[in-house]
């Protein structure tokens, strides 16, 4: 009998612990999460196997794009925003295919995917170490999504535990231009943000 | 030896189930087009249906196929971006199963990628109808409900998961060239 009572409290303790370690243990995504390297607007920030630094946050209601000489205009129910930087591979060529905008409430938003491919966006470069590159972030969000936000980049968005930087941005999301337009340039630079400032 | 019978039960119990559930189907409610549909991960607004063979983009294809195509505006309130409106919104062809759809953003005129949250987009999806099947004057569209778990049972991970039909909306189909 009193085997049996013993037996019964032993499992209905594993299982008072069990329950008490599912409700107060980290989510499975937060232990998986990436590796966070966060910093500010024109600062490099080091990853272990990349570098970005972002210099530019521009925000407009319509975007308009230029290339080969075909011209196309995006609206939005929000606004679009349109991040410019600097990013660099440290030890070995790598692509950096996840543009992430994470606004102040915890919202995400992804690179857009609306824009043609003929446009160069981060996602589509390949980074060689040593050698910096111009990149390219274009978001499509709400107007209340912009101010606040951080820009998050990484290698890709399936692999977990690899890094991520994450770039607070300083955009008040007041200052809204009417229209931007991106244009593709045969040399030089590969495109150009208008109007210049 | 209570191992075997408490398997056996839990067996017998989610066939019993299962055969209850099939013998006694959930009454999904219908709802009319132009009501705003609560999916859990999205509303959902079905507009208007029609059928031809020019896909959205009007540029006609160069093996045209009949195509049944439904006009619907979305918002996803979840907090990431999502494009799988595959599995929430369904048609279904008498006796056929029919191909995934593809959805096309009217803004664009164009496929859609990704519907960032809380950003409401009007949107075409487009089924393939098969040849020798004549496309109905009615279609039943049933969209399917989603909820939000906080710790999966596998791994403990977050995420979405379908659930039971949530509506079902019989719209008229416009016969267009």
């Amino acid at each position: 009998m009193m085997r049996v009572v013993r037996s019964v409290l032993a499992l209905m303790f594993a299982a008072f612990v069990l329950y008490g370690m599912q409700h107060t243990r980290p989510l499975y995504s937060r232990i998986t999460s990436p590796i966070a390297y966060s910093g500010g607007m024109n600062k490099r920030v080091e990853a272990s196997a990349f570098a970005l630094s972002l210099d530019s946050v521009r925000v407009a209601r319509v975007l308009n794009t230029e290339t080969f000489g075909k011209s196309k205009t995006y609206t939005s129910s929000g606004v679009w925003v349109v991040v410019e930087g600097e990013a660099e591979a440290k030890f070995e060529t790598l692509g950096l295919t996840s543009g992430e905008w994470l606004s102040g409430s915890g919202v995400r938003y992804v690179l857009t995917d609306r824009v043609p491919a003929t446009i160069e966006m981060m996602s589509g470069d390949v980074y060689q170490p040593g050698l910096p590159r111009r990149v390219l972030l274009m978001f499509e969000m709400p107007e209340d999504a912009v101010a606040g936000g951080t820009v998050v980049v990484a290698r890709t968005k399936l692999l977990p535990l690899d890094d991520e930087i994450r770039i607070a941005t300083n955009v008040s999301g007041k200052d809204i231009e009417p229209a931007i337009t991106i244009r593709r340039n045969d040399e030089g630079p590969p495109w150009t943000v208008l109007p210049q400032r | 030896m209570i191992a075997g019978l408490g398997g056996l039960a839990a067996s017998a119990i989610s066939f019993s189930m299962t055969l209850y559930e099939a013998a006694h189907p959930p009454q999904v409610p219908v709802m009319q087009a132009g009501q705003q549909i609560d999916t859990g991960r999205w509303f959902v607004t079905l507009r208007t249906a029609r059928t031809g063979t020019v896909p959205p983009t009007g540029v006609p294809q160069s093996q045209p196929v009949k195509l049944v195509m439904v006009d619907m505006d979305v918002v996803n309130r979840s907090a990431t971006p999502n494009n799988v409106l595959y599995r929430v919104v369904t048609i279904s062809a008498p006796a056929q199963k029919l191909d995934m759809p593809t959805a096309y953003l009217d803004r664009d005129k164009y496929l859609a990628g990704y519907f960032n949250p809380n950003m409401p987009e009007r949107l075409t999806m487009v089924w393939e109808w098969p040849a020798d099947v004549p496309v109905p004057d009615k279609i039943t569209v049933t969209v399917t409900g989603q909820i939000y778990k906080r710790r999966d049972n596998l791994y403990g991970a977050s995420g979405w998961y379908d659930r039971e039909p949530v509506a079902r909306v019989d719209l008229p189909v416009e016969k267009a060239p």
